[in-house]
């Protein structure tokens, strides 16, 4: 009962239009009230402070100033124009440039709202005005944008891992395969599409010379290097993700300065923006903190587990409950908060059924994906929107149907064939 | 301002202790715990510059339907019940600090920090999340004026 009133607490403030943060710590508060009383608020200073001091977080303020010097840059023009080159050719042209450009930009982001914007401001004027499909254009742009949180690094996995105490490594090699796979679905599903209904895209039919192929690469060397350099030390297991952040952000400040663009302004902006960026998703994992103490101490999680033996649910169905719950949820709720509130209740019942907590943070990260992509609250969706007067957000959810089908395909995928997402950490880290 | 020179040494120190491991197998030892600081000094000055540049998460699409009057009512429901849950937090936060102040605690690291210094940064860090509630709140109150 005490569960029911403070979810519902929860939900009907996020709903109504509280700032998710507060409206976390109020349910919080009100479900530890419900089960102890006052008496239950004398741990919540201590709580609180184990939550926040936390060397892993350091990683999330760390990705967000990467990415953000390297957006505040204008270096996405670079990165999109020298994919560009070697895409063009494939049915469906530039479509694919905003798949591949985004998986770049989301190997050296940690998050989905960067990535879509740092490919939509640059493709969707241009490839408005080459004639393709606008609808079709958004769809990629949005679906592109979400492989944003799947390939590593990514800051609903450094969450999931503070919540769930798994390892941020192997969470990040773990995203690593079902993100390539999901770009190549994406890309796929365009081809298809360009060869059913060739109006689409507008057939390229001049060859990229070799220079112009080798002035491309140039484009993109200094990204995949830097990608090279971030992953590469958290796999090799030279570095911590947060130490492979703080070197990343230094890698990010090079590649700014290679390209001439590295100055105070671009270096104040992007401090700035990360500060408030940072803050507002370390003080929702704050925030959650307590909510993930009340239910700690309702033993609603046991609870979940007692019903699931007793009503002797599979894994399978479990998975598909949650599925549907995150899918409903997701049209509600932000994905951190969704992450950080629902993860730890159900966490034991994932243990007990025999789920991976590894494969289960790449699920849980796609079904997030999802929620990003569903109206009213869909981050994306506005992301893309916004980015050009060309298109309106009917015209971005109508493009992103197609891909969205794709997702829940491949998340069917994922429950079947699990080594997808842990063939690389155990191949990694053994 | 503050908040940025914290986050520039974040990266410095972080930088430097990857550096310091990776070439010469050499540990600062305090990099850990002051990164750990730092997390929780961008937590709530952070998230105290979101709240004032009107970014910290929030539904609109519900919110946005009501009519102006009823929907600043709502708001100003929020504002009021945000800063009693700040002032909740920041009040056990405070206890914290000084339970550890009064008992003399120190970190168990290289540095051994008396915790309360850290721990101060919470209530203060709540203090100006409220300040800046009370100022949306008020800034709804000129709002209406204007209108009538």
């Amino acid at each position: 009962m005490e569960a029911i009133l403070a979810f519902g607490l929860l939900i009907g403030l996020i709903v109504g239009g509280m700032w998710v943060q507060f409206a976390v710590a109020g349910a919080g508060l009100f479900y530890i009230w419900l089960l102890k009383g006052f008496a239950g608020f004398k741990a919540i200073g201590i709580v609180s402070w184990g939550a926040a001091n936390s060397f892993t977080l350091a990683a999330i303020p760390l990705f967000i100033l990467m990415a953000e010097i390297l957006l505040g840059s204008g270096l996405s023009t670079r990165l999109y124009n020298g994919v560009a080159p070697f895409m063009r050719r494939l049915p469906g042209g530039l479509l694919h440039t905003n798949i591949a450009g985004s998986g770049i930009f989301a190997a050296i982001s940690g998050g989905s709202a960067p990535t879509a914007a740092a490919m939509s401001t640059v493709a969707l004027p241009e490839l408005s005005a080459r004639g393709y499909d606008k609808r079709l254009v958004a769809g990629s742009l949005a679906a592109g944008g979400t492989l944003g949180i799947l390939i590593p690094p990514s800051i609903t996995m450094i969450i999931y891992a503070t919540f769930t105490e798994t390892s941020i490594a192997r969470l990040f090699a773990a995203g690593l395969v079902p993100g390539i796979l999901l770009a190549l679905c994406y890309m796929g599903f365009i081809m298809v599409r360009v060869l059913v209904n060739p109006s689409l895209a507008p057939k390229v039919t001049t060859r990229a010379t070799p220079g112009d192929l080798g002035r491309a690469l140039l484009d993109i060397v200094p990204f995949l290097m830097l990608i090279v350099i971030v992953l590469g030390s958290i796999y090799g297991g030279f570095a911590t993700p947060t130490e492979a952040g703080a070197v990343g952000t230094v890698g990010a400040l090079l590649i700014a300065g290679l390209y001439g663009k590295l100055n105070v302004a671009l270096i104040s902006g992007a401090i700035s923006r990360t500060a408030s960026m940072a803050g507002n998703i370390l003080f929702i994992v704050f925030t959650s903190m307590i909510f993930a103490y009340a239910t700690a101490l309702s033993g609603i999680g046991e609870a979940l587990v007692g019903t699931l033996e007793e009503a002797n649910v599979s894994r399978l169905t479990f998975l598909l409950i949650i599925m549907v719950f995150f899918a409903i949820l997701g049209c509600f709720m932000e994905g951190l908060g969704m992450i950080a509130i629902i993860v730890p209740v159900i966490f034991p019942a994932l243990l007990a059924l025999d789920v991976d907590p590894i494969w289960f943070g790449v699920f849980v990260v796609i079904l997030v994906e999802l929620g990003q992509l569903t109206p009213p609250l869909g981050v994306i969706l506005f992301v893309v929107a916004s980015s050009s007067d060309e298109v309106k957000v009917e015209d971005v959810i109508m493009g992103t149907l197609p891909f969205f089908i794709i997702i829940v395909a491949f998340m069917l995928l994922l429950i079947g064939v699990p080594d997808i997402a842990l063939f690389l950490p155990e191949f990694t880290f053994g | 301002m503050l908040t940025g020179v914290v986050l520039v040494g974040l990266v410095s120190l972080v930088c430097l202790e990857a550096f310091l491991r990776g070439a010469f197998n050499h540990s600062l030892g305090f990099a850990e715990e002051l990164t750990g600081y730092g997390v929780v000094f961008l937590t709530f000055f952070g998230a105290a510059l979101a709240l004032r540049g009107g970014s910290l998460f929030q539904v609109h699409f519900l919110l946005d339907k009501w009519p102006e009057a009823t929907r600043r009512w709502l708001v100003r429901a929020f504002v009021i019940a945000a800063f009693v849950i700040c002032v909740i937090l920041a009040w056990k936060a405070k206890d914290l600090t000084l339970s550890s102040f009064s008992r003399g605690k120190f970190a168990p690291t290289v540095l051994r920090t008396p915790l309360w210094i850290p721990q101060v940064i919470p209530p203060l860090g709540f203090a100006l999340i409220g300040f800046f509630l009370i100022e949306q709140f008020l800034l709804t109150l000129r709002k209406l004026k204007a209108d009538t």
